[in-house]
């Protein structure tokens, strides 16, 4: 039989270890698989080495441990499951503890020995129940919390009338103002922010997340990591034959992809 | 031990409100009345003291009410300051003219007499009288000055302690130190115990009840090693460091922690939040007679940082406390610049007399 494997997120290296030794304790049989010390490398090394269980610290450089579960949540090809999540906080800090009992647990740091072999009872108990489930439900069930906590990382916030835009010309810059009802998706690229109306794209420094908690969610949905698209401006959703959805505009010729995220959002009524 | 901190605390604060207090002043004023009173009882082969007291006190109380609380209701930012104003600057020389005048008109009242006459038949003495007038309101304006940039500075230094406090108990910071100590523990005893003094020293700059303004740069470097061991410990390879101070700098004068916001800028948004990490290096020279301090870091650079800390941004405050703090202390004899390291990171250079500051004090802690 395959060992069942873990991966280790972590950017503090003595406390990587400290885990891995607890784990060696609470269940010898576990292989670690890798320890890597960035949200990014947790994603990528995820994809590669497929475990069946991930650590993830929450607050890590480059990718936190919670946009790193949903980038490689967005990811992972369909009809492929998520590894079994565990987050790693060393406070609670996104109020983890009403995740208890559910998909996705979370251990606090420093690790209690007896803490954590609740946790690897549970894994244990859930890898078996994976073993007979269909991996799409649990895929959905995990994803649905997934972004449940990435809703509650972002507290919504007033919302945005104008996006203020600044644009550099021959003669100096310039600052526009868009309203926010004529803007068709957000979409993010390297350091900025795309904003795209009908016949205009603007650049802003504002990260994805904080404009996120400044938009209605009843009005742009997420539907990437890095695209929010307003919901009327949706024309069709297509699916292809390997799972991928993609989105046709009204106003606009580009198509959008959606990850398998935010899939759940597109489903014939 | 709490209660006593706290009540060590209140007796601090209230005698800080007496010592910067307008009152305090009158209370100042008022005994030099008395004392010019004498004095010049004593000079005018002992004329009518009660006279004497009336002029003093009339004029010293006007000026008083003028330049301190009137200039405080017209221009309260000038209380802890030299102002770079001319209005000002003619608001106090009007303060003094028209608070001689109420003061002889008052003495005159008293008198029965007018102190105009003068002009005709003794006009040096009215020219004493004025020059003596001008000459102890410039002296009680600056004394009073100084003792309360003294307070402003002490003041400053205290909100640097807070800060430091506070980043140091922030959620996220202590309890990480406290799981790697907990590890530390089980795996190297000795590296724990170092760890845990560190830890010690580090508390006891930030709570202890010393009230100094001002350090030996050694010990500023001190502090910083001890914040920069303890990160290192947590954030292992990623973080390296240098602190360069050479020796003939060690005893030279510093205001207290005032390098230490610089580094944890450095540390928190510079090579945090990158996966490779970088190094900080902190030096002090001496070019002339001024001593440079530079914090580079070959982080992400401010640029790039904003992802990280748009929702925190203390950076921006620590650097803005930062050039108050040096403003207080050293007027326009200090500076304080930010520049892009190359070819990543962020480079602040702290410029600032090799003299400590004037009217430097070194408290007791108790009194």
């Amino acid at each position: 039989m395959k060992p069942i494997t873990a991966l280790i997120a972590e950017d503090e290296p003595l406390l990587a270890e400290a885990l891995k030794r607890e784990l060696a304790k609470a269940w010898p049989e576990l292989e670690i698989c890798a320890i890597v010390g960035d949200g990014q490398s947790a994603v990528d090394l995820a994809l590669k080495l497929q475990p069946d269980i991930l650590f993830l610290d929450i607050q890590m450089p480059v990718l936190t441990g919670l946009e790193a579960a949903s980038s490689l949540a967005s990811s992972l090809p369909a009809p492929q499951d998520l590894p079994l999540l565990v987050f790693v906080t060393a406070f609670d800090q996104y109020a983890v503890q009403a995740f208890e009992n559910q998909a996705i647990d979370y251990v606090l740091k420093p690790v209690r020995p007896e803490r954590l072999s609740k946790t690897v009872a549970r894994l244990k108990a859930r890898l078996q129940e994976r073993a007979s489930s269909d991996p799409v439900d649990s895929y959905d069930q995990t994803a649905a919390q997934l972004r449940d906590l990435l809703l509650a990382a972002t507290p919504q916030q007033a919302s945005l009338s104008m996006i203020q835009a600044s644009r550099q010309t021959s003669t100096g810059h310039t600052i526009h103002m868009i309203p926010i009802e004529e803007v068709i998706y957000f979409e993010a690229a390297d350091k900025y922010i795309r904003v795209l109306t009908q016949d205009q794209e603007y650049l802003i420094r504002t990260p994805l997340k904080d404009l996120l908690a400044q938009l209605d969610p009843n009005v742009f949905w997420q539907v990437h990591r890095g695209t929010v698209v307003r919901v009327t401006s949706i024309a069709s959703v297509h699916r292809d034959e390997s799972f991928k959805v993609s989105l046709k505009l009204r106003q606009r010729t580009e198509t959008l992809a959606v990850s398998r995220l935010y899939g759940h959002l597109f489903k014939a009524m | 031990m709490r209660h006593h901190q706290s009540q060590d605390f209140h007796r601090r604060l209230s005698h800080q409100k007496w010592h910067a207090s307008p009152w305090r002043r009158l209370f100042f004023v008022s005994f030099f009345s008395v004392l010019i009173s004498f004095i010049l009882w004593g000079i005018s082969n002992h004329a009518a003291l009660d006279v004497q007291l009336v002029y003093s006190f009339g004029t010293g109380v006007s000026i008083w009410f003028l330049t301190d609380i009137m200039r405080h209701h017209f221009f309260p930012s000038t209380d802890g300051a030299w102002s770079r104003s001319w209005k000002v600057w003619a608001f106090i020389a009007v303060s003094i003219v028209i608070g001689f005048i109420t003061g002889m008109l008052i003495g005159d009242w008293y008198a029965g007499w007018s102190t105009l006459d003068l002009l005709q038949f003794a006009p040096e003495k009215l020219a004493g009288l004025i020059v003596m007038c001008v000459a102890i309101s410039i002296g009680f304006i600056t004394f009073f000055y100084q003792q309360n940039r003294l307070q402003v500075a002490e003041q400053q230094a205290t909100e640097s302690k807070l800060q430091l406090l506070q980043s140091q108990l922030e959620p996220h910071m202590l309890f990480n130190t406290l799981a790697n100590l907990r590890v530390l523990i089980d795996l190297d005893s000795v590296r724990a115990q170092a760890m845990l003094d560190r830890i010690i020293d580090y508390l006891r700059a930030t709570l202890g009840a010393s009230r100094v303004t001002s350090h030996a740069l050694s010990l500023e470097f001190d502090r910083l090693d001890d914040y920069l061991a303890l990160m290192q410990i947590r954030m292992g390879p990623r973080l390296r460091y240098t602190l360069d101070l050479p020796d003939d700098l060690k005893a030279t004068p510093c205001p207290a922690l005032i390098l230490q916001p610089m580094v944890e800028n450095a540390v928190l948004h510079g090579l945090e939040p990158s996966a490779v990490g970088g190094e900080v290096c902190v030096t002090a020279r001496q070019v002339d007679k001024k001593i440079i301090l530079t914090v580079t870091d070959s982080g992400l650079g401010f640029e790039n940082t904003q992802d990280q800390t748009s929702s925190e941004s203390n950076s921006g405050f620590g650097l803005e406390q930062l050039s108050e703090r040096l403003e207080t202390l050293y007027a326009d004899q200090a500076s304080v610049e930010i520049t892009a390291n190359s070819p990543s990171g962020t480079c602040v250079t702290i410029t600032m007399p090799l003299t400590a500051p004037t009217n430097e004090t070194n408290h007791c802690p108790y009194c």
